[in-house]
């Protein structure tokens, strides 16, 4: 079975094992990966691409040296392997540029603030997840635990 | 020649009487309000000045009459000879006079005299018009700078304010995180693993050391290695700092579980981080204070090296997208200066080259501040890589109100070079700009005064 990833990316290590320590619960059924750049990032997703694995969501800071959370977003974007994983930018420092940027250029689903609240970031993951399972056609019933059932009954309507 | 009048004409013949002349001392009133005049006067040598009677200000200065001036002009020519000025000599000061009360002139000497007095009044309506605009003016300067010492002070006062409740905030948590720390360890100390002691103390002292890189290499290899670990456990367990092989043993043979181990590094961690946290709160605190500080608080032993760290402090976030390249002259001499004004010009310089560089889209955008000293002067230089300023506008760029950043919530309002540039000429020093592509470099010299 082809197996879900959650990829975060931060530059300072501290925030990005508190992102990763509130989804824990996830972790039963999707597997999360750390990363600490963009190009560590991307370098990921190609792996897990090449191993026929999916990456569902990369959730992102916006301010890192070098490359940002935006110049990520464009990347999987304008890459037709990655056209269905959902993003979030995480962050605490984006300017209403970078944010119409994100949106505009980036095709970016969820924007989260710092501090977040960990019921909130959780309620956007399991609406993305279920938005991603639906989109590939995945066994939803592999994933109950992770999936947002309002957004499940609509899909399923929208099967039958 | 017609009927020209000749000043000196005028001087030997109205104002030569050596019993008509008055020597005042600096201070001394010459005229007053309500005064009667009958005489005019002319200052030969020294400086007078006129007050008009105010409400508010008690004395609002209106004229400044110096060599060859007249006064008494009003007074004299009005019908009722009523003086409406107070006038009072700036320094030591002869004048004298003409009496129109006591002179008596032929019909001829009148028509001579006429169009001169008429070339007085005229003048003296000029001059005061002069002094009047340039006291307009000088008020407009101070009303603003005022405004702006204003605001700046509330500002200061709100930085201070808020200063000192972040400060209170902070020492009780840093000092509940001491006692925590130390319960803790003491606590952890008294375990029987010392794999458990070793991962709590690998967390407290390096915090997350481990790159999410190696991490990653570690957990792929633990997975292959102890196939019960779920994958929250080898992600976890990957990033405390113990190889593969004391994992192996602590879990294998120790008989530990993975999540023991972790939890015991994450608070480890977690103590390391937020002592990190509270230091830096601390720090930024301490900057946002100096920043708002009264705007001319000078001092006389101020590093300038610290001015620079100070402004990096505020500007983490955006030095961090780019390569900073510090190379500071630890010998540098303690001078006189306004702290927070320079870490003002540091903030300006930088935040500009930064900028500058990624909106465009540098592809290794470097930042290099350097300080130096001679014997005159310290020097300071940032340089960038970016784009550069384009030679058309270079002239321009202190102006104020001149801004390049017009999109969206990154605009600038054009303040930021006009501030560096007062600030910069409040302190004696000289900026300049080189720009080229591929190199821009803002040099700041600053006298050293002790």
């Amino acid at each position: 079975m082809e197996k879900l990833n959650i990829i975060c990316v931060d530059d300072q290590r501290e925030v990005l094992n508190a992102v990763t320590q509130d989804l824990g619960e996830f972790e039963s059924k999707i597997r999360i990966e750390e990363c600490e750049s963009m190009s560590e990032a991307w370098d990921m997703m190609e792996a897990i691409d090449a191993k026929g694995d999916f990456t569902a969501i990369v959730i992102t800071d916006q301010v890192m040296p070098k490359n940002t959370g935006v110049d990520l977003l464009k990347k999987i974007k304008s890459d037709s392997r990655f056209k269905s994983t959902c993003t979030i930018l995480l962050t605490g420092l984006a300017t209403h540029q970078d944010t119409i940027e994100a949106i505009n250029n980036g095709d970016l689903d969820y924007y989260v603030e710092k501090p977040w609240n960990k019921e909130e970031l959780h309620r956007i993951i399991k609406v993305l997840l279920t938005k991603f399972i639906f989109k590939n056609g995945i066994d939803y019933r592999e994933y109950t635990p992770v999936i947002d059932q309002k957004k499940l009954f609509e899909y399923l309507r929208k099967q039958s | 020649m017609k009927n020209q009048i000749n000043f000196q004409w005028i001087k030997d013949s109205l104002f030569s009487d050596d019993s008509k002349k008055i020597n005042l001392k600096k201070g001394e009133i010459l005229l007053d309000y309500g005064q009667r005049n009958t005489r005019l006067y002319l200052v030969i040598k020294g400086k007078v000045f006129g007050y008009l009677k105010d409400a508010v200000l008690e004395n609002y200065p209106i004229f400044e009459e110096t060599d060859n001036d007249f006064i008494g002009v009003y007074s004299y020519f009005s019908d009722d000879h009523t003086t409406y000025s107070r006038v009072v000599a700036g320094e030591d000061t002869e004048v004298r006079y003409y009496d129109k009360a006591i002179e008596e002139h032929t019909e001829e000497e009148l028509k001579r005299l006429n169009p001169f007095l008429f070339r007085v009044i005229v003048n003296e309506i000029f001059t005061r018009q002069i002094f009047a605009k340039k006291m307009a003016k000088e008020k407009h300067k101070d009303s603003q700078r005022l405004l702006k010492a204003e605001k700046m002070a509330t500002l200061g006062q709100m930085a201070a304010g808020l200063a000192h409740e972040l400060n209170n905030s902070v020492s009780v948590l840093d000092g509940g995180l001491d006692r925590l720390k130390n319960f803790i360890e003491d606590t952890v100390k008294k375990n029987k693993s010392t794999t458990l002691v070793a991962s709590f103390k690998l967390g407290l002292l390096n915090g997350q050391s481990t790159s999410s890189q190696d991490a990653r290499l570690l957990r792929e290899r633990l997975e292959s290695k102890i196939s019960q670990l779920t994958s929250a456990q080898s992600r976890r367990l990957s990033k405390i700092g113990l190889t593969l092989e004391q994992l192996e043993k602590a879990i294998k043979k120790d008989g530990l579980s993975a999540d023991q181990l972790f939890d015991h590094w994450e608070v480890g961690c977690g103590i390391h981080d937020m002592q990190i946290a509270a230091r830096h709160a601390t720090h930024v605190v301490k900057s946002m204070k100096q920043l708002g500080m009264a705007e001319h608080q000078w001092s006389k032993h101020v590093d300038i090296n610290e001015t620079i760290n100070e402004a990096l402090v505020i500007l983490t976030n955006l030095t961090k997208r780019v390569e900073t390249v510090m190379q500071l002259d630890s010998k540098l001499p303690a001078t006189s200066a306004c702290f927070g004004q320079l870490v003002q010009v540091w903030i300006n310089l930088v935040k500009n080259g930064i900028e500058s560089m990624l909106q465009g889209s540098i592809v290794e955008p470097k930042l290099t501040i350097t300080s130096s000293f001679d014997q005159k002067n310290i020097t300071i230089a940032i340089i960038d890589n970016g784009p550069g300023i384009p030679q058309n506008i270079i002239s321009r760029i202190f102006e104020p109100s001149f801004t390049t950043k017009v999109a969206g919530l990154n605009f600038g309002l054009g303040l930021g070079l006009s501030i560096v540039q007062r600030i910069v000429a409040e302190h004696d020093a000289t900026i300049e700009v080189t720009s080229g592509s591929g190199t821009t470099s803002f040099i700041v010299k600053l006298p050293i005064i002790n």
